[in-house]
Order: C-alpha cells, then structure tokens, then sequence
C-alpha cells in the first residue's frame, strides 16, 4: 500500500474546512493533506488532532513508525509543525474525562494545551485551571529551542530509515535563539523550507495571498487548495512526484 | 578519543564516575551535565551539541534524568520544576504543585522520556557516533503506549532503563555506598566500561 501520513494542528485536520465544522470526518480527509494525497495516488493517514503541540507532532511520527507502520508499505510523511506555545498533557487513565478528536491513530486522553485556548474545552479542572500558569509554563526561547531538537531529530530518523518526508510550518515561524540556531542551521531546507520565517508559514501565507480566513483562523477548501499547490512545488523540488 | 558526557547533578561532580570512566578508556574528558536539568533538556543539549562539533573524535555518555522535571524559565533564569520541590523562590511557582497531577501523568511522562532516549539513539547512529547510556536515579514507567518503542531501543548501548535497580543510584545503594563517594566514582565507571566493552561499542 502506499500512504501519505500527515501529522498536525487543526490546519491539518481540516478545521473549518467547510466552513461549519471545527473537526468532521470530511474535514479530516479532505484538507491540504488529502487533495496532496489524491493527486500522489496515496491513501491518508491523518494524525493530526486540533490544538496539537510540537511536542504531540514529535512524539507522533515516532509512535507511528514504531506501532503501527508496516515497513512492507510505501511511505510518505508530511509533517506539518505547528504553534510554539503549545505542549500536551494527559487525562489520567483513572478518570473518564476524553478529548474527542477526529483522525486516525487517536490517544483520546491527550490534551492539546496551549496558550489561550478556552478553558472550558477541558472537562478535567485541574488542566483548565493551570492554564492560569500560562507565563510560567510557556516561554518561547525554550519551547523554540525544543522545536528545532525536534525537527532536527526527526530529519535524521527519517533519513536513516529512507523515509520520504517534508516538513512545514502552519501558525509561526521557529523563533531563533542563541541556543537553537546551530540546531536550525543544520536542518535541511530542502525537506524543511523557511523553519523560521513566519512570513511563510501557512496562516500567513495565506492571508498574504488574500485568502480569507474562518472568525477562529482556519482555512476553507480555496486556502487548503493554495497550499497543498505550494507543498506540491517543494515535494516535486526533492523529485517525490517522480 | 574524547568522552562528552550529558547529565544531572550525579553526573558532573569533578571526582564522580565520569572523568574515573574517561581515565579508564584512556579519554580527555569534556563533562556537560549540568546541576538542575531533565531529560527533555539533556535531549535538546546533545542535539545542539552534535550540531556544533564534529563528532568523529567525540565517545558520548549520557546519564538519563528523573522524569519528574519540568523545565521552565522564568525572570531569567532556567530551573526545573519537580513535584519534590517546595522551596520556588517565586510563590507562583510553588502554588503549581495543586497541579502535578496534571504536569506529571506518568502515562505520558514515560511516553516522552522513551521517546527521547529513542530520538537520541537513533539520531547517533545517523552519524555513526558512538555512546553509551544508562539511567542515574529512574527507570522507564512500563505501559502498552511505550511498549514498541522500548523493543526499538538498542538495549547493548542502554544499560537496562525498565529496571529500577539498574539505575546508577539504586546499584550504589545495594552496594551500600553513597553516591557522591570515590570508591562510588570507581565502582559505577568500572560497571560501564564493562558494560562498554562488552557491547563492542569502542
């Protein structure tokens, strides 16, 4: 079998996609990552989950290639980074609290917990009130700084195991440090272009286009469409189309 | 040759194992472990430092944390937090412990150290770079989630990271010494270059 897998936010989900729904089945399938899919002649994995972190987008690829990829199949990855104040936390399996998401692949007791997102999403109380600890817990400098390990990490894994890849970025551009800017210098742009222009990642690349976007920043089916053609133009650049 | 190690506060004392194990291999010693750190920062400080050097001459030696330890910066300054810990000069801080529950869900905690010390493995034999990795003072939190990923790890260059007693602090105290003590130093540097050896890992 050959399969596109995509990795993600709620850009990648298909949020909004559209225009009513925050996540549905159609979304999910639908989005950039399923127009990249259709045109590859690929079936879509897509694990991707709205409010996803960096951290999530890491730990993801290497659950996926180790629980449940067949190395037997043929893979391509598309991994699409996401905001940088983000990381996850869990609902304890004790409790029954859920995060419902749709996707394949889904751990439903992962939280996507981010700077500024609603406190009432979350049933649990102790997530929606340490949200009140968002200074303390979301420096940008340190979670960029783990963004590009990430990154780094995976184009190394990737390469090793002679896995297709491109990389991106949906909500910002990696912000540079005096501490991660060995690490950005070293990734490679071809199957990583522009880590750490904001200019260029998909919501404003986008707006900048004159696309226009849903009251919660997503994207309907003409932005996924401009994008998946501008994803398209760097897998051809590192001859995926041939 | 030049051993670089990377770990906690066990691991960077200047008579600990690490320089005993760099004289014992023969090595210069270069000892990046730091007093207040956690895995994810060990993860992130190896990744800059295979990206800063050219590691052909480098042996590396990492000394696996406590999972319990978030890191965090904040008015200048990069501490890490730890549910074990109440003294945070800023009360901000110390009024987080209501939720470790949350920040510390041994589910997902385990899933995230596994997956560094997976990374790292993998990411050093992309660049045929040579180490050795053992656990100071936990071992892996065993769960279905991690289960693959722990069949991934090459276990001859990790020295046994499910068992709690393979951690250098447990085998020390079985042995009734204490950690910071040279027959310590000796002892724990004596048990990896076994264990080095006998992986064929130089």
């Amino acid at each position: 079998m050959r399969y596109l897998v995509a990795f993600g936010c709620s850009h990648t989900n298909g949020s909004m996609l559209d225009g009513v729904n925050a996540a549905s089945e159609w979304n999910v399938r639908n989005g950039f990552p399923g127009m990249l899919a259709k045109k590859y002649d690929r079936e879509l994995i897509n694990i991707s989950m709205p409010g996803g972190s960096n951290q999530y987008i890491f730990r993801s690829v290497l659950k996926y290639m180790h629980h449940y990829m067949d190395d037997d199949d043929d893979h391509m990855f598309l991994i699409n980074w996401t905001g940088t104040t983000r990381f996850e936390l869990r609902y304890p399996n004790q409790l029954d609290h859920l995060y419902f998401s749709k996707g394949d692949f889904k751990d439903e007791k992962t939280i996507p917990f981010s700077m500024g997102i609603k406190a009432s999403l979350f049933t649990w109380k102790p997530a929606a009130e340490l949200l009140r600890f968002g200074p303390y817990l979301f420096d940008v400098d340190l979670l960029s700084n783990k963004w590009a390990s990430y990154a780094y990490n995976l184009q190394q894994i990737l390469g090793l195991h002679n896995i297709p890849y491109l990389m991106s970025n949906t909500c910002d551009g990696m912000t540079r440090t005096d501490y991660n800017s060995p690490i950005i210098d070293n990734l490679c742009p071809k199957h990583y272009p522009h880590a750490d222009d904001t200019e260029e990642c998909l919501v404003t690349w986008l707006l900048k286009q004159g696309i226009e976007k849903t009251k919660c920043w997503h994207f309907r089916e003409d932005g996924h469409k401009l994008w998946a053609g501008k994803l398209d133009g760097f897998i051809q650049e590192l001859g995926y189309d041939k | 040759m030049r051993l670089v190690s990377f770990g906690d506060e066990l691991t960077i004392k200047e008579d600990c194992h690490v320089p005993e194990l760099a004289k014992s291999l023969n090595m210069d010693c270069l000892n990046l472990g730091k007093e207040d750190t956690s895995n994810e920062m060990i993860f992130t400080d190896i990744t800059k430092f295979v990206c800063q050097n050219d590691m052909e001459d480098f042996f590396v030696l990492i000394g696996w944390t406590s999972p319990y330890r978030r890191d965090l910066y904040w008015k200048d300054t990069l501490f890490t937090y730890r549910p074990d810990r109440r003294d945070y000069v800023d009360n901000g801080v110390n009024a987080m412990h209501k939720f470790d529950v949350a920040l510390f869900d041994e589910h997902l905690i385990s899933q995230h150290w596994i997956t560094y010390t997976l990374s790292i493995q993998k990411m050093l034999q992309s660049h045929n770079i040579k180490y050795y990795m053992y656990n100071t003072q936990n071992a892996f939190i065993y769960h279905q989630d991690v289960s693959k990923k722990i069949q991934a790890i090459d276990l001859t260059r990790y020295h046994n990271p499910l068992n709690q007693n393979s951690s250098m602090a447990y085998y020390l105290k079985e042995k009734n010494l204490p950690v910071d003590s040279p027959e310590s130093a000796k002892t724990w540097a004596d048990f990896l270059m076994a264990k080095i050896y006998a992986g064929d890992i130089l």
